[in-house]
């Protein structure tokens, strides 16, 4: 279980304050797939950034399995995350290694990961690529790199920030399979998406920012027959709920 | 034992690191070869001057002096580069992750990127030797014993230069610099202990260049202070380089370039 208790930031800029993300509450079960959305600049990579550590939060705790974030080294060894935007793989490495120094970073016994990376070179059809050099890859490639090598890992929290970011819809597509496949391994997957029909169809619960606001943490369904009016689509939903939520 | 398989990999991969920087590498040891050349050119033109002992000396000091440089700028910018070129792909981020803290995988890869940097270096004396026609024995026992103090001081004030490039961003100009601080730092009459001698990088340097090269012997007291000085400046180095990663996380900029 994550819980995520008063969890806020604020940026000084000089005498300017930005308040990023505004106090909130979030407990996620094991097995749970989370998605947070919201438009650009809500605070989701802020707090996506905080739940590995990377922010430090203005206030709040967070807490896995009665671990603290700030017993840092047993913290993080249950943790994997895919940044938003940046590159996150070692470029002058090949799918195979950049998996094989991501579980060595962690401590990692080769006994406990050859046949995890074997398993996730397979399932994400790196298999081709396995000997290239991750720089010649093309960009959806070397997001499933760098996806795989947290997979890899069998973290108990994944985090993934804009995993879709500058892909094509059938890699992007590829990509949700993915990342819907990983469900009910007990593990706590939180992603930042727009992908409306893959939050549908595998997100549990959606947890939706805007202006640094939590304004609400609902289940799809709930979203829609809330806000629908009888429309059916998610977007639709959505689209009315941030227009309405002033919180 | 999770560290020795962090470990252990980070010499794998350092050493296919190397292996596909091959050319880069060349290129650097052509360099430093051409620079050797120039130099003894430049010194044995000054050959009618002086007696041949005296330019026996200088011959050994101006190659020891320039083993040491490169020892020197390459030990600082393993570290320093590492840490800016992670900030800019992602992968710092990846390091600070890890259980055991960006710290120790950095300085993991420092390590085996060092101990290659010194093999390249070991060949490359004999051929300079070669190149300026000037034989002299090198104390190799002696050799070690005054590197690892010198690999520490220098691995520091990378850290140092490291948190400068996490707090500032922009420190590339800076980094050029360094050259020229290095240089003066080598030359500092840090010997016997004054004020000097507490500068980074500087006392062990010149020890190098006053053992090796002229054959001056040194006491083991000296060895001490020089290995609790490297000791220092290595842990100051991590300590700021903790510090400017916690500023970093506060102001939420790591990786921002
Ligand atoms: N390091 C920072 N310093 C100051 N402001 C920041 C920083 N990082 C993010 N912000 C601001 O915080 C807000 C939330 O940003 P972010 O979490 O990146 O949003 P999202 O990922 O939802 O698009 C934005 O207004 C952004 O400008
Ligand atoms: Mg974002």
């Amino acid at each position: 279980m994550l819980e995520i208790t008063n969890l806020s930031k604020t940026f000084k800029i000089k005498s300017r304050e930005i308040k990023a993300v505004k106090p909130y509450d979030l407990t996620i079960n094991k097995g749970e797939v989370v998605a947070f959305i919201g438009p650009n600049g809500a605070g989701k990579t802020t707090s996506i950034k905080m739940l590995c550590g990377l922010v430090t939060p203005t206030t709040g705790n967070i807490c896995l399995c009665d671990m603290t974030i700030s017993k840092r080294s047993k913290y993080l060894s249950q943790l994997g995350a895919v940044l938003e935007g940046a590159r996150n793989i070692y470029w002058r490495l090949n799918p195979f290694e950049n998996m094989e120094v991501f579980c060595r970073m962690r401590g990692l016994a080769p006994k406990v990961y050859l046949d995890r990376i074997d398993h996730y070179i397979k399932l994400l059809d790196l298999e081709k690529y396995k000997t290239i050099e991750c720089r010649y890859l093309s960009r959806g490639n070397q997001q499933k790199v760098a996806i795989a090598c947290i997979l890899a890992l069998n973290a108990e929290v994944l985090l993934l920030d804009e995993p879709t970011l500058g892909l094509d819809i059938e890699m992007s597509h590829r990509m949700m399979e993915i990342i819907s496949g990983e469900k009910s391994k007990d593990r706590i997957i939180i992603v930042t998406t727009h992908d409306m029909e893959f939050i549908e169809q595998t997100v549990d619960r959606v947890v939706a920012f805007k202006d640094g606001n939590v304004f609400f943490k609902s289940t799809p369904t709930e979203i829609i027959s809330k806000f629908g009016n009888g429309d059916n689509r998610l977007s639709t939903a959505y689209l009315k709920a941030i227009k309405e939520e002033t919180l | 034992m999770k560290f020795l398989w962090m470990f252990t990999s980070e010499i794998k991969y350092g050493l296919i690191m190397q292996k596909r920087y091959l050319f880069d590498i060349l290129a650097g040891i052509v360099n430093i070869l051409l620079f050797v050349i120039f130099i003894q050119l430049g010194i044995h033109s000054l050959q009618g001057d002086i007696s041949s002992a005296a330019l026996g000396t200088k011959l050994s000091s101006v190659i020891i002096g320039f083993f040491t440089f490169i020892v020197i700028s390459s030990g600082i910018m393993l570290v320093a580069n590492n840490i800016t070129e992670g900030a800019t792909t992602g992968t710092l981020e990846q390091t600070m992750l890890t259980p055991f803290g960006a710290e120790y995988v950095l300085l993991s890869r420092t390590i085996v990127g060092s101990v290659v940097n010194l093999l390249i270096c070991l060949i490359l004396i004999p051929i300079s030797m070669l190149i300026c026609r000037h034989w002299f024995s090198i104390d190799i026992g002696m050799l070690f014993v005054l590197l690892v103090p010198l690999w520490l001081s220098c691995w520091g004030v990378g850290f140092i230069l490291g948190a400068f490039a996490l707090i500032f961003k922009r420190v590339q100009s800076f980094m050029n610099l360094t050259q020229f601080l290095i240089l003066s730092l080598m030359v500092v009459p840090s010997y016997p202990f004054n004020l000097y001698s507490l500068l980074p990088i500087s006392s062990e340097a010149t020890t190098m260049n006053r053992v090796l090269a002229v054959g001056n012997s040194v006491t083991s007291e000296w060895v001490l202070f020089l290995y609790l000085h490297g000791l220092i400046y290595l842990i100051l180095g991590i300590l700021i380089f903790k510090l400017g990663e916690r500023y970093a996380c506060n102001k939420g900029i790591l990786g921002q370039y």
